[in-house]
């Protein structure tokens, strides 16, 4: 190498830092882990900008589609009928389902759609159209005459559909005339406004939270641990340095050089995944939803900053963790580094957990507050783990030392010196795994609140087996709508009309139908009113639970369909459908007849349902949950893979000389489970506790989440059996340096 | 620094007056005196433990005393902080540390220029050709990384890289602890040549019986004082 051209001062501290870092212990596990997180973070930035995008997009886009309503003010020339309704497909959210009809010649239409439906037409969402295809969704309000556009969605997977009646619409309520669409037409109705997502999606610094929480974080953990990886010579060269007369500027030059091709690289690698999101709307694995291209090309610009964010992340960090290696003390190699500043650390870890699991009872009932308060206590946690833990672990490492020597355990003596020497690597070891067990208790306990409603109207549901049908008829249907919509009943499923008591809590409730549907509700059919006393079939039994109050007695009506029509059309009235057989009504059929019988449809759905469906937006948020969560899991095993992988090379390299005292490996693999599987079995256990305390703030308002026993044990076992195989892993990694040492 | 042999006599490189410094209940030194001219040569023996190391930390330093005053060139090291005390510890002081304390991942080469780099002298940018010129003239072969080389070419490469500076005052701690006879020689000569050709004191710290004795003076590190003591009596004390 050769001295001539060299550049400035911070140049050349930076290319010997490069150089050292190619050469230093364990380089390549380092470099490979550095590459990684670098990648991790930048992808974790480089998301948060396309949510931030994902939601300025939808915003406007459901401003531009939000209807302007008919005032005195407005010029009538041109107007649009409209009405918002919504339906559902079978165990799935709800969605609008938008009746229109032109009011006016050249009357408005909704962004998304280029021309007016012919009557009877509708124009559907490509998302709608492909998850609807099972049930015929594309035929359901009428012909197919076209697609709405992306501009007119909230998302391009929305479900949305666009209905034009076959026997057009009446200007009367709740019908509304609206003169256009968007802030440029008007004052914007939002009572108006189409589409369930203002509703359903949760806050944006709600899912941003998510993001950081469970992805970021185990990313910058990743990224510290990487940092890290081989720290005890960076952190003697940082002495030396310092002895030499070195700056803290020359140190963190050196420190960036050693970083920076790896987190170069690995924050460059992010760039194709996020020109795929500029250019294609991708669907998200598991949770099915569709990020928009256009929205990331248009709100997504600080997706161009986002790698070199991450590398300025990974390289101030690098710097910052040379800096924590302290100043040189003396001459000599320093040993243990336990500082005054790791003792305040450790001590602020006990405050830091008890806000985190009781600090979000102080917000009262507020979410944001409470889950702001949690995120800090968590965030405090996290930080002041390492140093709680590498207080404690030397304590101990101290004990096993002492212990080893009595007894003569040279496991436990090699083991406890280490131990209580570095307590770095084996804190950085056990708090990874706290830090994944808070990461999964964290994530279990937030879709556990999203999902606890909905689990529970499941259970409670469960019990109807959804054998019976209601339909109920939007707006005012006449007896001759009705007429056709009975005729128009798929074969093998039979109408009954449920009937109120005519004074309230006194009276018969009056079943009426065929004989064909009574009996197929094991109720006779006489030919003339009747009471009955008889044992209620279950479909029946939820009929009268969910639609009728009061009713001394049950009253059976023979009635043909005319008769049947005619108690359809009183709003008080239940029309529901049972098979004959006894099976599953026939939904998808029941909900496309009445697009062709009823001028706006009706709600086909079973007993219950409307409360069930509630649920269902909260249930799949929480799809995003165990997404990220489990990705965040990943993100952290592989942390903490990498850094035992640097430790067990160092701990290997050290224990070599060994192998010239003893024939055998035994020495090896009883210090691997003192130093490696000992703390770790511990980590599992107080992780567990910790992990679990943390969760606690995480429930809706008086309904704090329990971590279950069985998942407790199960994580607890999980860590124990990762703990054993890093155990062997470490034993073996030993051996193999023993037997090149001697080679 | 001067390389004339003529004119007044210069200050003391090193001034140490008064110096108190204890570990916990171990008082290491108790108003200790020490003062080291240009050109001259002082062996440190003592026990172990005594505090010789930690005497050559406080002079670069490392540690704050609890009382007196540690002058090198006339600039208090006690009282200098940050970036003044980086200053003198990279352009004054040249350290030769008991295993070279090398970094194992740079070449010879870049260990030697680092030491240039960080001093913030005018040259600096020289640091490599001048890095260079030091490792021919001390014989240490070109390698890719400190480990190909042999102890003795470790610790020619450590007192090269105290020299890369020129500094006025050189501490050596157990320079030769790690070496066998010869090069235990060889190194000795090479360190106590430097006062004479580059006018720089240098205070060395020895277990050795033969190095103690080629410096100009020998002291002994006792309850806390420095004091006179011949080499034999010294070493064996």
């Amino acid at each position: 190498m050769s001295g001539a051209g060299h550049g400035g001062l911070s140049l050349q501290l930076l290319r010997i830092g490069r150089d050292a870092g190619r050469r230093s212990e364990a380089a390549g596990t380092r470099a490979a882990a550095l590459a990684l997180s670098a990648f991790a973070v930048a992808l974790c930035l480089g998301l948060m900008a396309m949510v931030h995008a994902s939601y300025a997009g939808k915003e406007l886009r459901r401003d531009a589609r939000t209807p302007v309503g008919l005032t005195e003010q407005s010029p009538a020339t041109r107007a649009t009928l409209w009405l918002v309704g919504s339906d559902a497909l079978k165990g799935k959210r709800l969605f609008s389902v938008v009746f229109i009809a032109p009011h006016t010649s050249n009357a408005p239409l909704p962004p998304g759609v280029d021309r007016w439906p012919g009557p009877g037409e509708a124009v559907l969402s490509p998302g709608l159209l492909k998850a609807g295809a099972a049930e015929g969704i594309a035929g359901r309000y009428g012909k197919l005459s076209g697609t709405i556009g992306q501009e007119g969605l909230d998302d391009p997977g929305e479900w949305l559909a666009y209905v034009r009646p076959a026997k057009g619409m009446k200007a009367d309520a709740p019908i509304e005339a609206v003169v256009g669409f968007g802030p440029r037409a008007g004052m914007p109705a939002e009572g108006l406004q189409p589409g369930m997502g203002r509703d359903n999606d949760k806050p944006e610094w709600m899912f941003q939270s998510l993001v950081i929480g469970l992805l970021l974080l185990p990313s910058l953990v990743l990224l510290f641990t990487a940092l890290r990886a081989g720290a005890h010579g960076r952190d003697r060269r940082a002495a030396l340095v310092d002895a030499l007369g070195g700056l803290r500027r020359d140190r963190a030059l050196i420190a960036v050089g050693e970083a920076m091709r790896p987190v170069t690289w690995g924050a460059l690698a992010s760039i194709p995944f996020f020109a795929v999101a500029a250019f294609v709307d991708v669907r998200v694995p598991f949770v099915g939803y569709v990020t928009s291209s256009a929205d990331v090309r248009q709100h997504g610009w600080p997706l161009l900053l986002t790698p070199v964010a991450a590398m300025v992340t990974a390289l101030a960090l690098a710097a910052i963790s040379d800096q924590l290696a302290g100043r040189a003390k003396g001459t000599r190699p320093a040993n243990a580094s336990r500082s005054r500043r790791q003792r305040y650390l450790a001590f602020l870890c006990a405050p830091a957990v008890l806000l985190a699991g009781r600090g979000p009872e102080l917000a009262g009932d507020s979410t944001q507050y409470r889950t702001w308060i949690s995120w800090i206590g968590l965030a405090l946690v996290v930080l002041t783990l390492p140093a709680a833990v590498a207080v404690v672990v030397a304590k101990l490492g101290g004990s096993l030392e002492r212990t080893g020597r009595q007894r003569g355990w040279a496991g436990a003596l090699i083991a406890g010196r280490r131990i209580s020497h570095y307590p770095a690597a084996t804190a950085r070891l056990v708090t990874g795994v706290t830090v994944a067990l808070i990461v999964f208790m964290q994530a279990l306990a937030w879709q556990a609140m999203f999902g606890t409603y909905h689990a529970k109207m499941e259970e409670i549901l469960s019990a109807t087996d959804r054998r019976v049908a209601e339909i109920g008829p939007r707006g005012t249907v006449s007896t001759r709508e009705a007429a056709a919509y009975l005729e128009s009943i798929p074969e093998g499923n039979v109408p009954v009309v449920l009937a109120p008591p005519r004074a309230a809590d006194e009276g018969p409730i009056t079943i009426s139908g065929g004989c064909v549907a009574l009996e197929s509700l094991r109720l006779p059919c006489p030919p003339t009113p009747a009471r009955v006393d008889v044992a209620l079939d279950r479909r029946l039994q939820q009929l009268l639970q969910w639609n009728t109050e009061g009713g001394t007695y049950l009253k059976v009506v023979r009635a043909d369909h005319a008769e049947l029509a005619e108690q359809t059309v009183q709003s008080t009235s239940t029309l529901a459908v049972v098979r004959a057989d006894g099976g599953v009504p026939a939904v998808a059929a029941l909900k496309e007849a009445s697009y062709r019988a009823y001028p706006r449809g009706a709600q086909v759905r079973f007993p219950g349902e409307e409360w069930l469906a509630d649920g269902i937006p909260d249930r799949e948020q929480g799809r995003w949950i165990r997404l990220f969560g489990v990705l965040g899991m990943g993100i952290l095993v592989f942390a903490i893979g990498l850094g035992a992988k640097a430790e067990f090379l160092r701990q290997g390299r050290g224990l070599a000389p060994l192998t010239v005292l003893t024939g055998g490996y035994r020495v090896f693999r009883s210090s691997a489970a003192w130093a490696i599987v000992a703390p770790l079995a511990l980590a599992a256990l107080a992780g567990c506790v910790v992990a679990a305390w943390t969760a606690r703030p995480v429930a809706r308002p008086g309904m704090a989440y329990v971590a279950p026993d069985g998942l407790m044990a199960t994580a607890v076992t999980v860590v124990l059996a990762v703990s054993v195989v890093m155990g062997l892993w470490a034993a073996r990694i030993a051996g193999q340096q023993a037997r090149n040492w001697r080679a | 620094m001067s390389n004339s042999d003529t004119g007044p006599a210069p200050d003391p490189v090193l001034h140490i007056q008064d110096l108190n410094y204890s570990v916990r209940d171990r008082t290491l030194f108790k108003g200790l005196q020490l003062s080291v001219s240009a050109g001259e040569s002082v062996a440190i023996t003592g026990r172990s433990g005594s505090g010789k190391s930690t005497l050559l930390s406080s002079i670069l330093g490392l540690i704050k005393p609890h009382g007196g005053s540690v002058r090198v060139t006339g600039a208090d090291v006690t009282k200098l902080r940050g970036k003044q005390l980086a200053k003198l510890r990279s352009e004054t002081i040249g350290t030769v540390f008991q295993f070279g304390e090398l970094l194992p991942e740079l070449s010879p080469l870049d260990n030697v220029a680092l030491a240039a780099l960080l001093s913030r002298s005018a040259d600096r940018a020289d640091g490599y050709r001048r890095a260079q010129e030091l490792l021919d003239e001390l014989r240490v072969p070109r390698a890719e990384t400190t480990e190909e080389l042999s102890g003795g070419e470790h610790q020619r490469t450590a007192v090269a890289r105290a020299l890369i500076n020129s500094p006025e005052l050189i501490l050596a701690d157990e320079p030769t602890g790690s070496l066998d006879p010869d090069a235990t020689a060889r190194i000795a000569e090479l360190l106590f040549e430097l006062p004479r050709r580059r006018r720089c004191g240098l205070v060395l710290v020895t277990h050795d019986v033969e190095v103690a004795a080629q410096a100009d003076r020998v002291l002994r590190l006792e309850a806390g004082l420095l004091v006179p003591a011949r080499v034999r009596e010294a070493v064996e004390a």
